[in-house]
């Protein structure tokens, strides 16, 4: 029965081992590209549902192993359970990177839009007319 | 489904609000082009409207009619008055009035009645009416007098007029002169009596003709209202004595419209001038509908009366109209004794500051008129396919007819539902642009919102993966 839960845990560390490929191929999306191009964003997008999907996986794998977790300690347990640790703070690592990439595609949007926004603005001597104006009109009534 | 910078803490909201306001511009401008084509489009169509109605004035001023007014007077109003319609002429004419044209009259005897003055009986009579034919009126027991002068008064077709009191009742023809008649069957003189009976107390008074005497020459008038040689002469009492009446030209009518004529081509300069010298307020564009909302009723009228003013400043076309109907006017119309102007009677261009103003010295109008109003009518009036020849009311008349032809080719007209002058296209290239430009807008704002969110959701999924991992992360270490 101990190979059992050996063999889960070994599945459970192959998944994290997948998911920290997919977030390091995700931590290296450019950020001006993610908003740019529309095919890079669905790549982007792709990989993390892929994410979502092996997290849920994982999930399901965590389940069985507590059932079967009574069934004692055995030393291949214990070095899988070291070596997903370590995956896992590799994957933190991955995960901030990957937060980072869409913060700064976030961040680039939003001062785009600004810049897009003041371009536009310096041609828009009008709109600061009408509030003059009002001014001569109360000018006249004084 | 937007998510508005829940997960990365920015106000997406405003942000987006912000870049659609700039993005607004250009559609702006083309909205404030589309109304300024509006405004001149309706600042024409004002123009031609006034135009159309000098026109219709100035067209009366090309009809010999208007320069043919007499005026008829009578030298006893007492027993005559006279007015000159279109075809009199001027001379004199003495009139007596010999004999009144009178009705022909009928009244009844004492009808028998019951105790309340009423028919005891129903029956019924003929009356001969207008056509020749008896009309048959019946009336009820019980009836009165009354409610038969009332039947007979409503009766159009027998041109009487009747009257009852008491038990009597009176018949009078509508009509005068001898042909005027009142004639009844059997059951009416029965009924009303016989004035043809001896002792008869009904009494019959025949119509008879009004007996005037005209330059000599006795005439008999069914009415004391008839015409001869254009005047409408209205008989009032019979006399001994002759009236005179004068027919003579109506100098005031004629120098009344020529003023008339001058004061509203002055209003039509004066409007032209103003419209080509309105100052422009280049700083005052049409406003927005958001702009609107940012001003009260009262400034909005303000800003508007300024941004509306000079619409019109140096337009070539109206400059052009005005300089032909200037043209028109400024020429001399040869005749048959020689050429005439209008300074010749007393109209001319006033000095260069009144910008083509005409003025009149009423003297020398009226002296002319009174003098040479062939010459006057002439000059406004001529009709020839020579334009020296063409009487310059004529020639005003083609330019404001030119004048109007290009307005409508340029603005429309408010009654054509589809308009195809070059305004009316240019503003709805406008309309498809703005059209074109807010569904771009619109797709825009769509695809911020896309961008937006998409990042949005990614980072909460993030996040909440980096919870999970953190978990993942404590139950191996716990």
């Amino acid at each position: 029965m101990v190979k059992v839960l050996i063999d889960l845990y070994q599945r459970k560390l192959d998944l994290f081992r997948q998911l920290g490929k997919l977030s390091a191929s995700m931590a290296e999306f450019a950020p001006d590209q993610l908003i740019a191009d529309d095919e890079v964003g669905e790549d982007f997008f792709k990989l993390l549902d892929e994410r979502t999907v092996i997290i849920g996986q994982i999930d399901e794998l965590t389940k069985q192993i507590q059932s079967h977790e009574e069934e004692g300690a055995v030393q291949e347990v214990e070095m899988l359970k070291c070596a997903l640790q370590e995956e896992m703070i590799k994957l933190q690592g991955h995960n901030e990177a990957v937060e980072t990439v869409v913060k700064r595609s976030l961040e680039q949007l939003r001062e785009e839009t600004r810049k897009l926004q003041s371009g536009k603005q310096s041609n828009r001597a009008y709109i600061g007319r009408v509030r003059s104006a009002e001014g001569s009109f109360i000018d006249k009534r004084r | 489904m937007r998510i508005s910078g829940l997960n990365s803490g920015m106000d997406t909201e405003q942000l987006i609000k912000d870049i659609m306001t700039a993005q607004r511009i250009p559609v702006d401008r083309v909205f404030q082009q589309k109304v300024k084509a509006e405004w001149k489009r309706d600042a024409y169509r004002d123009v031609n409207t006034k135009l159309y109605r000098f026109d219709s004035f100035v067209f009366d001023m090309t009809l010999q009619g208007t320069f043919q007014r007499n005026v008829a007077t009578s030298s006893r109003t007492d027993i005559l008055t006279a007015n000159a319609t279109g075809g009199a002429q001027a001379g004199t004419y003495d009139l007596k009035v010999t004999q009144l044209a009178k009705s022909a009259q009928f009244v009844s005897k004492k009808v028998t009645l019951d105790d309340d003055g009423l028919f005891a009986e129903a029956g019924s009579f003929e009356i001969r009416g207008l056509d020749g034919e008896m009309e048959k009126i019946e009336y009820a027991q019980g009836a009165s007098l009354e409610k038969i002068a009332a039947d007979i008064n409503s009766n159009k077709s027998l041109g009487i007029s009747a009257f009852a009191h008491g038990d009597q009742i009176s018949f009078t023809t509508k009509a005068t002169g001898a042909d005027a008649q009142i004639e009844g069957n059997e059951q009416f003189y029965a009924l009303f009596g016989d004035p043809s009976e001896e002792d008869a107390v009904a009494k019959y008074t025949e119509g008879q003709d009004a007996i005037v005497e005209i330059n000599g020459l006795t005439t008999h008038q069914k009415s004391n209202t008839f015409d001869f040689n254009g005047i409408a002469v209205n008989l009032l009492e019979e006399s001994e004595a002759a009236v005179r009446i004068e027919v003579r030209q109506d100098v005031d009518a004629v120098v009344d419209k020529i003023k008339e004529f001058v004061d509203l081509y002055n209003e039509l300069v004066d409007e032209f001038n103003l419209a080509t010298r309105e100052e422009v307020f280049r700083d005052f564009p049409p406003l927005t509908d958001a702009q609107r909302a940012d001003l009260s009723d009262k400034e909005i009228e303000l800003w508007e009366e300024k941004a509306r003013s000079g619409l019109l400043r140096s337009d070539s076309m109206l400059s052009g109209i005005l300089s032909e109907m200037r043209v028109a006017l400024g020429g001399a119309v040869q005749g048959v004794d020689g050429s005439t102007t209008l300074a010749q009677i007393g109209i001319t261009t006033g000095s260069w500051y009144e910008y083509g103003r005409l003025n009149i010295n009423e003297e020398k109008l009226r002296a002319t008129v009174e003098e040479n109003p062939d010459a006057v009518q002439h000059l406004f009036t001529n009709k020839s396919d020579n334009a020296a020849e063409t009487g310059i009311a004529r020639r005003l008349s083609a330019a404001l007819d030119k004048g109007m032809e290009r307005l409508t080719q340029t603005a429309g007209k408010a009654s054509i539902s589809y308009d195809q002058s070059f305004l009316g296209n240019q503003i709805r290239d406008y309309e498809s642009r703005l059209s074109a430009m807010e569904e771009r807008l619109l797709r825009y704002e769509e695809s911020q919102w896309r961008k937006f969110t998409a990042m949005e959701r990614v980072l909460g999924q993030l996040y909440s993966q980096g919870d999970w991992l953190t978990q993942q992360l404590m139950s191996m270490q716990g």
